[in-house]
C-alpha cells in the first residue's frame, strides 16, 4: 500500500498550517485514497494504476491546494453589524445598541408612548405597593436595635389568644426574669387638660420609668422620668410629645419645670420627646410614671397592661419564651385560682404591629404584579405587532452577517431601553400614588405615614424594570432574530414568521385575559363582603345620632353620686333641646369596640372549674340608652330612673347572653354577680332581654352581653365616657348646642371625638373600603389593558386577513359571516383565558379568606358574573375590528395584494 | 457530466442533502454522489474536502473522529440545526430554480 499519508502531506505543505489541523487533513484526506485505492485494486486494476489513477486524482492541478487555501486561510470575518466589528468591545457595542435603540423608539412616537405608559402603570403600582411594604414591614421600627424589642402578653395555654398582663403577674415575671435587659408596663390613659384655655381631653399612656432607657430614646429637651418618680406617692411628673410641646404649648423653651392640670391634679412636665417618637403600642401625647401600688403587686384580675421587653443582647425569643414559660408555670402553682391555663406569650415586637396588615399587603403585592404582568404582555403584544415591520430589517442585518445572539442583544437592549424609560415615569406615578395612599388611607395601617421613596424602593424600581424589559422583549426577540432569511428578502416586506406570531400573540392575550379575571375575581370578592357587610344589621339605628366622648377626670368622679349627678344632668339637658329626640350615656360606643369584659357566676349554676370563666361584655349605660340607639326590647322590662343606687341591683342582658346560658328558658328573674362567688358586690336580677348589637365591629358577631344602669354602676365603678344624642334632624347641627349644655354643667368638662354614628359605622368600614379601593383600581386597570390587547390581536389579525376576508366576500360570505368569523376568534382566545383565570382564581383567592366576609373564596356568583363581564368586555374590543372586517371591499382587497 | 459551474452551485445542498439524516464520511459522501447520480455527479478529494471544511466552518455539519474496533478511525460529518435551516431554503429555492428553467426551456412538456 502506498503511502498517501506521505504524500497528501507534501501536498499540503505550501499552505503552513497549524500542525495538529494539518495532521487531522492528512489522516482524513489519506484514509479516502486508501479507499479508492483498494476500490480500484478489487476491480481488478494492477497495483501501478491503481497507484496513478489515485495520485491523479489528489494532483488534479493543485485543486485540493487552492481549495484548502481558501477554506483554511481565508479569515472569518466578523458579523458586520451596525458599522461596527468589534465584538470583543462589548462597552462600544452597549453604546451602539442602546443609541439605535433610543432611536428606533423616537422614530415610533405613538408606539413608545403607549408603551411606556403602560409598563409605567404597572411599575407605579408595583412601586408604590413595594413602598407600604418597605416602610410597614421591611424598614426596622424607629427604635435603635428594634430587633430585640418585643411585646410580652399573656396567653391562654388551653384555648389559645392573648391578653394584656394583669400588675400582678407583670411584677412577678419582672423580678423573675433573666432574659430581658428590660421589662416596661404602660397602658392608655386619657388625661382632662383644664386650667389653660379651652379644656381638651389628651391621650396619654401611664408608663413604668424602664420604657424610655428600653426604647433607647432620650427626650430633647428635659429628661425622662426616673425610678424615684415612678413610685406610689412620689411627685407627679410628666414627659410631653414633640406634637403635643408644639401644639399646645407653642413650643416653650421654658415649659420644664411648668405645671399642667391634668385629671385636676398638678403634675410637672420634666421632658418632652424628640420629634418623630411614637409609643410602641396605643396612642399618645404625653406620659405619666405608672407607679404601681401595693395592692397592684397582688391584682392577677384585671388585664390592662401592654408589656415590652428588650432581650438581652444574644439571647433569642424562642429562650426568652422558654423562661417565661417556667415562671407563668411556677405562678400557675402558686395561684392555681387566677393563673391556671395562663401563660406568657413573647413575640418581637415588629412581627406583632406587622401581623395585622400583612395579608393585605401580600393579596396587593399580588394584585399589582398581575397589573404589571398584563402591561408587559401588552407591551409583548405591541413589539410583535412590529416584528412584521422590522423583520426585514433584521433579515438584512442577518444577510449582512450580524449573529443571532448579537441581534437578541440589540433588540432586548432595546425592550429594556423601553422599560427603563417606563420606570423613570412610574417612579413619578409612584411619588404621585403614595400621597393619594396617605390621603385615602383609613388611619389603620400601622406605620403608613413612614411610607416614602428610598434605596430599597428605588432599587426594587430599578430591578422590576429590568426584569419587566427582559419579561416582555424576550419572546418578540426570540421570534425576530431567527427570520426565516429567504422568504422575507423575497416577500417584499410580508414577513413569514407572521402565522407564528400571530400564534405566541393569541397565547399572550390568553394569558392577559386569564391574570385579569384573577384579579376581577378578588376585586368582585371584596365587593361582595363590603355589600354584605353594609347590609349587615348593627342591631341598632345608626340613622341621625351623634355621639361624643364625655369623660370626667378621675378626680372629680370621685363618687357614683357626683358622677350620675353630672351625667343626669347633662342628659336632662341635652334631652330638653328642640331637635334632640333622645339622649344618654354608656361606657362605651358600640361598633367601635367590644368593651370591658367580665367574669359572672350564677346563682342556681355551679362555678366553671379554675382557668375557665364565663366572660360577658359588660356595659354600664343610662336608662334611656336602648330607645336613644333603638335597640329592641325582646322580654321583661327596661331600665328606669328608679334603679338607683338604693334599689335592687337589676340588669338587661342581650339575646346572645341569654340563648347562651338560659336556652329557651325565660332568663327574666334569674340571677348572677360579677367577679368570684364571694366577692362583695350584689346578685344582679335580669330583668329584661333586649336585642344583640354588633358591638365589636359590624363584621363580629353579637357575644353575650350584659348592660347596667350607671346609676348601681358601684360594684365596679365605671364612668359612662360617651354620650349618644339622637336627633330629629341633621345631628352635625346640635354639636355646638350640645357643647354649650355640657359646659353649662361643668365649664371645665373636655369633650372630644365629636362623630355621628354613620361615622363610625364607615370609619368601622375603612380599612376595608380602602383594600376595596386600591384593589378594584387595579382590577379596572386590567381589564381596560386586557381589553386594549384583545383589541389590539384581534384587529391586527383583521388587517393581516383582509385578503382572505375580500376573497370570502367575494365568494359570497355575507358581512354577519365574517362578524362571527372575527368575533369568533377573539372569542375562543377570550374563553380560553377565562377557563385559565378561573381556575387558577380557585387556588389564589384562598389567600383572601380573612379579608372576606360572609363570602366563601369560591363564590360561584362571583365567579360566574365576573367570567361573563370578562367576557362581555372581551368581545365588545373585537366588536370594533369585527365591524372594520365587515366593511372589506373584495375587490380593493384583491387588488392590493 | 454536467457544467463545473453548476456543479459547484449544487455542491453544497447535495452534501448538505446526505448528511441530513445521519452521519457520514467523506469517502462515503463522494460514493453516494456518484452512485444516486449514476455517475453523473463525481467528487475529486481535491474538491469535496474544501468543501466539507467549507461547511464545517461555516457550521452548517459537524465532524467528528467515529472509532470502531478493528477499523481506523474515521472523521464523520453531521448537519447542524443552523444547517438544517440552510437547507431547507436551498432546497427551496433550488426547486423553484428548477421549476423557472422547465417553464422556459419547455422541457417539462417535452
Amino acid at each position: 500500500m502506498p503511502d498517501w499519508k506521505a504524500e497528501v502531506r507534501k501536498r499540503l505543505s505550501g499552505l503552513q498550517l497549524a500542525p495538529a489541523r494539518e495532521n487531522a487533513i492528512v489522516e482524513e484526506v489519506a484514509q479516502h485514497l486508501d479507499e479508492s485505492y483498494t476500490e480500484l485494486l478489487a476491480s481488478g486494476m494492477s497495483e501501478a494504476d491503481a497507484y496513478h489513477h489515485v495520485r491523479a486524482e489528489l494532483y488534479d492541478g493543485g485543486l485540493l491546494m487552492r481549495g484548502l487555501q481558501r477554506v483554511e486561510r481565508s479569515t472569518n470575518p466578523e458579523p458586520i453589524v451596525l458599522g461596527t466589528n468589534r465584538r470583543t468591545n462589548m462597552i462600544a457595542d452597549l453604546w451602539q445598541d442602546l443609541r439605535y435603540g433610543a432611536q428606533m423608539l423616537r422614530k415610533n412616537p405613538g408606539f413608545t408612548l403607549i408603551a411606556v405608559l403602560t409598563l409605567a402603570l404597572g411599575i407605579g403600582a408595583n412601586t408604590t405597593i413595594f413602598s407600604v411594604v418597605n416602610a410597614v414591614w421591611l424598614r426596622p421600627l424607629p427604635y435603635p436595635e428594634a430587633d430585640q424589642l418585643a411585646l410580652v402578653s399573656h396567653r391562654n395555654t388551653q384555648r389559645g389568644g392573648t391578653s394584656d398582663l394583669t400588675p400582678g403577674n407583670y411584677l412577678d415575671l419582672r423580678r423573675q426574669n433573666q432574659s430581658f435587659a428590660h421589662l416596661a408596663a404602660f397602658y392608655d390613659h386619657d388625661f382632662n387638660l383644664t386650667s389653660r384655655g379651652e379644656p381638651e381631653r389628651l391621650q396619654g399612656q401611664l408608663a413604668s420609668a424602664a420604657l424610655f432607657p428600653l426604647l433607647q430614646v432620650a427626650p430633647s429637651v428635659g429628661r425622662v422620668f426616673t425610678e424615684a418618680d415612678d413610685r406610689e406617692g412620689a411627685g407627679r411628673v410628666v414627659v410631653l410629645s414633640h406634637g403635643l410641646w408644639q401644639r399646645r404649648f407653642g413650643g416653650q423653651a421654658n415649659i420644664i419645670g411648668q405645671t399642667l392640670t391634668l385629671n385636676e391634679l398638678p403634675y410637672t412636665v420634666v421632658g418632652v420627646m424628640p420629634p418623630g417618637f411614637i409609643a410602641p403600642e396605643g396612642i399618645a401625647e404625653l406620659w405619666a410614671p405608672i407607679a404601681f401600688t401595693a395592692n397592684d403587686a397582688t391584682n392577677r384580675g384585671s388585664f390592662h397592661l401592654f408589656a415590652l421587653a428588650r432581650l438581652k443582647p444574644g439571647l433569642t425569643l424562642t429562650a426568652a419564651q422558654s423562661e417565661a414559660d417556667v415562671i407563668a408555670h411556677n405562678l400557675a402553682q402558686a395561684y392555681p385560682k387566677t393563673n391556671t391555663n395562663l401563660g406568657f406569650s413573647v413575640v418581637s415586637l415588629h412581627g406583632h404591629i406587622v401581623g395585622g396588615i400583612k395579608q393585605s399587603l401580600w393579596v396587593l403585592l399580588g394584585a399589582v404584579a398581575f397589573v404589571l404582568l398584563i402591561a408587559c404582555v401588552n407591551v409583548a403584544n405591541l413589539l410583535l405587532a412590529r416584528a412584521a415591520v422590522r423583520e426585514k430589517e433584521l433579515a438584512v442585518r442577518m444577510a449582512l452577517g450580524a449573529g443571532r445572539q448579537r441581534l437578541l442583544r440589540q433588540l432586548l437592549t432595546e425592550s429594556t431601553l423601553l422599560a427603563f424609560c417606563s420606570g423613570a415615569l412610574g417612579l413619578l406615578l409612584a411619588i404621585w400614588g403614595i400621597q393619594t395612599l396617605k390621603l385615602i388611607s383609613p388611619g389603620t395601617i400601622a406605620r403608613l405615614d413612614e411610607v416614602s421613596l428610598d434605596w430599597r424602593v428605588l432599587g426594587f424600581t430599578l430591578s422590576i424594570a429590568c426584569l419587566t424589559g427582559l419579561i416582555f422583549g424576550l419572546a418578540p426577540a426570540l421570534q425576530l432574530s431567527q427570520p426565516d432569511l429567504q422568504n422575507t428578502l423575497k416577500e417584499g416586506g410580508r414577513g413569514s414568521s407572521s402565522g407564528t406570531g400571530q400564534h405566541l400573540r393569541g397565547a399572550l392575550v390568553v394569558a392577559e385575559v386569564a391574570l385579569s379575571l384573577v384579579l376581577l375575581i378578588g376585586a368582585g370578592l371584596l365587593i361582595r363582603s363590603f355589600i354584605r357587610l353594609q347590609n349587615v344589621d348593627p342591631g341598632f339605628n345608626t340613622d341621625r345620632l351623634l355621639t361624643m366622648g364625655v369623660v370626667m377626670s378621675q378626680d372629680k368622679a370621685r363618687d357614683l353620686a357626683t358622677v350620675s349627678n353630672f351625667y343626669q344632668q347633662v342628659i336632662e339637658r341635652v334631652q330638653a333641646m328642640p331637635g334632640v329626640e333622645a339622649a344618654s350615656v354608656a361606657t362605651v360606643a358600640p361598633i367601635v369596640t367590644a368593651g370591658r369584659r367580665s367574669s359572672i357566676v350564677f346563682e342556681d349554676k355551679p362555678d366553671p372549674p379554675p382557668g375557665i370563666s364565663h366572660t360577658v361584655n359588660n356595659r354600664v349605660v343610662s336608662p334611656d340608652y336602648f330607645r336613644t340607639l333603638g335597640i329592641p326590647l325582646r322580654i321583661g322590662r327596661l331600665l328606669s330612673a328608679q334603679d338607683i343606687a338604693e334599689a335592687p341591683a337589676v340588669t338587661i342582658i342581650n339575646q346572645a347572653m341569654a340563648t347562651r346560658y338560659w336556652g329557651t328558658e325565660n332568663p327574666v328573674g334569674k340571677r348572677f354577680k360579677i367577679g368570684s362567688r364571694e366577692s362583695e358586690r350584689p346578685w344582679l336580677t335580669v330583668v329584661g332581654v333586649v336585642g344583640d348589637v354588633r358591638q365589636a365591629g359590624l363584621n363580629s358577631d353579637p357575644l353575650p352581653e350584659l348592660y347596667s344602669p350607671f346609676t348601681q354602676a358601684h360594684q365596679q365603678f365605671v364612668r359612662p365616657r360617651v354620650l349618644f344624642v339622637r336627633t330629629t334632624s341633621d345631628p352635625l347641627q346640635l354639636i355646638a348646642a350640645v357643647k354649650s349644655q355640657i359646659w353649662a354643667v361643668d365649664k371645665d368638662q373636655p369633650i372630644n371625638a365629636v362623630q355621628t354614628m354613620e361615622e363610625v359605622v364607615a370609619r368601622s368600614l375603612a380599612q376595608r373600603r380602602f383594600n376595596l379601593w386600591l384593589l378594584g383600581v387595579f382590577a379596572a386597570l386590567a381589564l381596560v389593558l386586557a381589553s386594549v390587547g384583545i383589541y389590539g390581536v384581534i384587529s391586527y389579525a383583521v388587517s393581516q386577513r383582509t385578503r382572505e376576508i375580500g376573497v370570502r366576500i367575494a365568494l359570497g360570505a355575507q358581512p354577519r359571516d365574517i362578524f362571527r368569523l372575527v368575533v369568533g376568534q377573539g372569542f375562543v382566545l377570550t374563553l380560553d383565558g377565562v377557563v385559565i383565570g378561573l381556575v387558577a382564581a380557585f387556588a389564589l383567592t384562598r389567600w383572601m379568606e380573612s379579608l372576606l366576609f360572609g363570602v366563601s373564596t369560591t363564590d360561584p356568583l362571583t365567579f360566574a358574573g365576573v367570567a361573563l363581564l370578562l367576557t362581555l368586555t372581551a368581545l365588545l374590543a373585537c366588536y370594533i375590528p369585527a365591524r372594520r372586517a365587515m366593511k372589506v371591499d373584495p375587490m380593493a382587497a384583491l387588488r392590493s395584494e | 457530466m454536467l457544467d463545473r459551474e453548476m456543479k459547484k452551485g449544487s455542491a453544497e445542498l447535495l452534501i448538505l442533502s446526505l448528511v441530513e439524516t445521519r452521519a457520514r464520511h467523506g469517502y462515503e459522501i463522494g460514493k453516494l454522489i456518484e452512485a444516486r447520480s449514476k455517475g453523473v455527479l463525481k467528487f475529486k478529494v481535491g474538491s469535496l474536502y474544501p468543501l466539507l471544511y467549507r461547511l464545517e466552518k461555516r457550521g452548517w455539519i459537524a465532524g467528528h473522529w467515529v472509532e470502531k474496533p478493528g477499523e481506523k478511525r474515521r472523521r464523520c460529518y453531521k448537519l447542524t440545526k443552523e444547517g438544517k435551516r440552510v437547507l431547507k431554503a436551498q432546497r427551496s429555492m433550488w426547486q423553484s430554480f428548477v421549476v423557472a428553467i422547465n417553464q422556459i426551456t419547455g422541457l417539462e412538456n417535452a
